[in-house]
């Protein structure tokens, strides 16, 4: 699946190449650093009927649900705007009954994707789920949200969860190479479970770098190449979350659509602007600049603060000669092999 | 003792922090508990070890986090995880002593309703939902429990059973095979409940200054139980409201800022 080429692409193409109507979709990123733009074109792409997973929605959950996008929504969190008087596109839209939702734990969303990431079917959760009513009372999931077993060695009720594999993940993260190696760090989330339990994944980041500066640090790639289809470059790719390293949150934009997602309409005219109303994320920054001003954007820039680099030499790296001879020991692999086996350290 | 005057809220964050303990790991979300976790670590408890759900362990925030996402939580983590990390690790595997929740609802067993006012289906009010509440519940040694008083969620029966405390009282906890002791202590702006050894149920053992025992009762739907020996809460030290006071959110909110530019145009 890696390749030199091909995987660059705007948000538009990704989106239209990737996610399709009626996909399980998940939102990689977890409250934090949330992929806005991408979720943005998929409301401008007008995809419909999709099964979406989030762990913990926030204004992303909200836009999607609003744009009417969604037809399930698996999650453990919903924001609620404006307090007990206030309501969320999730609550409007269940009380008119165009929304079905699946309630799990914050452990038992995680299990599911886990479950999934490792190639499981199924996977056992905590059994007092049991005495509460996220067991008793069920979505669209109906039997399927929690099926008990006896354990095959105690013989004690185990209850399980489904494994997820949702067709596409959709996920911000901080930096990638043309490849598709994905580098996140700060807050984890979910990112990595989310994104490696689903079949296709689009990652954006806010800048695309040298392969070599990927390669300089490989701890912080979360997501292979392999497994990624598409990269985005998309700066200000999270706004109004936040990106460590790049840019805070912004309280006061994220205040503004709190306050707008108190009602549908609200909602509406909010998106009208700043989702439907901007072509792309460059759009959407500018309207905010001539709106807000430049300064209001840059306060949110991050100053650097980098972490002291880790060392990955080592005295001498294993290679071999054209005779076959390692250059450290001088021996040639048969060699090796003949002296590990008589010290009986060779696994046959 | 201070005569220094302070909102119910603050003697509320004020009690909690003073339930941590010198060397307690706390798992918390944002809000109340936030505060009154900085506030121990500041005060009585310097070795805290606070853990935030985004996955920072052993945070140091210099200031108070806006989300769990705030880099400050990040910058001054001893480690960085993943959730299911998080979950698996370190909770399950009964590292993190103490956990602090919050609700909507709570009955007199301590089981708490995070999920829906009214029909599950249809519902009235849609509440954000369990986040991590039932393991944290489940696993964590104790939890503590921040919320106001009065009959809307001190409720005889919850609208929806999120997460469980004592369950139904009596040993049916354990039956449940739950590791942890489940809620010590429910700290309201009026006082604080703690379940009866016995029988489970939550019973007044604090009040707090100025509030009387008939007044905790009036904001309790099911009849509340008084402890013999009722406690008196003292009062916030002069100390610890000039900590908490100063525990300012990293990034103030300027929501009025920006609609003033938007209204006047940018120039």
């Amino acid at each position: 699946m890696t390749s030199t080429n091909g995987k660059i692409m705007t948000a538009s193409e990704a989106i239209s190449r990737f996610v399709h109507d009626g996909d399980q979709l998940v939102i990689g990123n977890y409250t934090v650093g949330s992929c806005a733009e991408l979720i943005y074109e998929v409301i401008r792409q007008q995809r419909r009927g999709l099964t979406l997973y989030s762990q913990s929605g926030i204004f992303d959950v909200e836009v999607l649900i609003g744009a009417g996008c969604v037809e399930r929504l698996v999650t453990a969190y919903v924001m609620r705007a404006g307090g007990k008087k206030g309501g969320s596109a999730a609550e409007r839209a269940l009380r008119a009954g165009t929304l079905q939702m699946e309630d799990l734990t914050n452990f038992d969303y995680n299990a599911r994707l886990v479950a999934g990431m490792h190639g499981m079917t199924f996977i056992s959760v905590l059994e007092a789920v049991m005495a509460t009513d996220l067991f008793r009372k069920r979505g669209f999931m109906g039997e399927d949200k929690y099926r008990v077993i006896e354990c095959p060695y105690t013989g004690k009720k185990v209850v399980t969860v489904p494994a997820a594999n949702p067709d596409v993940c959709i996920v911000h993260v901080q930096r990638a190479d043309k490849f598709g190696n994905a580098q996140y760090w700060g807050a984890m989330g979910s990112v990595a479970a989310a994104a490696l339990a689903s079949k296709r994944i689009v990652v954006s980041c806010e800048e695309v770098v040298e392969h070599e500066i990927i390669q300089s640090s490989p701890h912080l790639t979360i997501i292979p190449a392999y497994r990624v289809n598409a990269v985005v470059e998309v700066p200000w790719g999270a706004h109004p979350t936040e990106v460590l390293g790049y840019y805070n949150f912004d309280s006061a934009m994220y205040g503004l659509f709190t306050m707008a997602d108190a009602t549908g309409e609200g909602l509406k005219a909010w998106m009208d602007e700043w989702v439907y109303g901007c072509e792309d994320r460059a759009a959407y920054i500018d309207r905010y600049i001539s709106k807000f001003g430049s300064s209001a954007l840059n306060s949110l820039k991050a100053k650097p603060l980098y972490s002291a680099p880790a060392n990955y030499g080592a005295a001498v790296y294993s290679r071999w000669d054209r005779d076959g001879r390692e250059i450290f020991t001088g021996l040639t692999l048969p060699e090796i092999e003949t002296i590990l086996g008589e010290r009986g350290l060779l696994y046959e | 003792m201070s005569d220094r005057a302070y909102e119910p809220e603050e003697m509320m964050v004020v009690a909690a922090a003073r339930l941590l303990e010198a060397d307690d790991v706390v798992f918390i979300g944002i809000g109340l508990p936030s505060k009154a976790a900085n506030l121990a670590r500041r005060t009585h408890a310097p070795d805290l070890a606070m853990i935030y759900e985004s996955g920072t362990l052993d945070t140091r925030p210099t200031v108070l986090p806006l989300s769990i996402g705030d880099p400050e939580l990040s910058r001054t983590a001893r480690a960085v995880v993943a959730v299911p990390e998080m979950f698996n690790y370190w909770l399950q595997g009964g590292w993190i002593r103490t956990g602090f929740l919050g609700a909507a609802q709570i009955d007199r067993f301590g089981n708490l309703n995070s999920t829906v006012i009214g029909d599950y289906r249809r519902p009235k009010v849609r509440l954000p939902g369990a986040g991590g509440a039932p393991e944290i519940a489940g696993f964590c040694h104790r939890t503590l429990v921040l919320l106001r008083q009065n009959p809307r969620s001190f409720v005889e029966k919850l609208d929806f059973v999120t997460t469980v405390g004592t369950v139904c009282g009596g040993r049916s906890r354990q039956e449940l095979g739950l590791p942890g002791q489940g809620p010590q202590a429910v700290i309201t702006e009026l006082g604080i409940l703690a379940p009866d050894t016995g029988s489970g149920e939550l019973v007044l053992t604090h009040l707090h200054p100025g509030v009387s025992a008939e007044v905790a009762i009036e904001a309790t739907s099911w009849p509340l139980r008084v402890a013999a020996e009722l406690v008196r809460t003292e009062e916030p030290t002069a100390r610890e409201l000039d900590i908490l006071r100063s525990l300012l959110p990293s990034e103030q909110s300027n929501i009025a800022e920006l609609i003033a530019t938007a209204a006047r145009g940018v120039r």
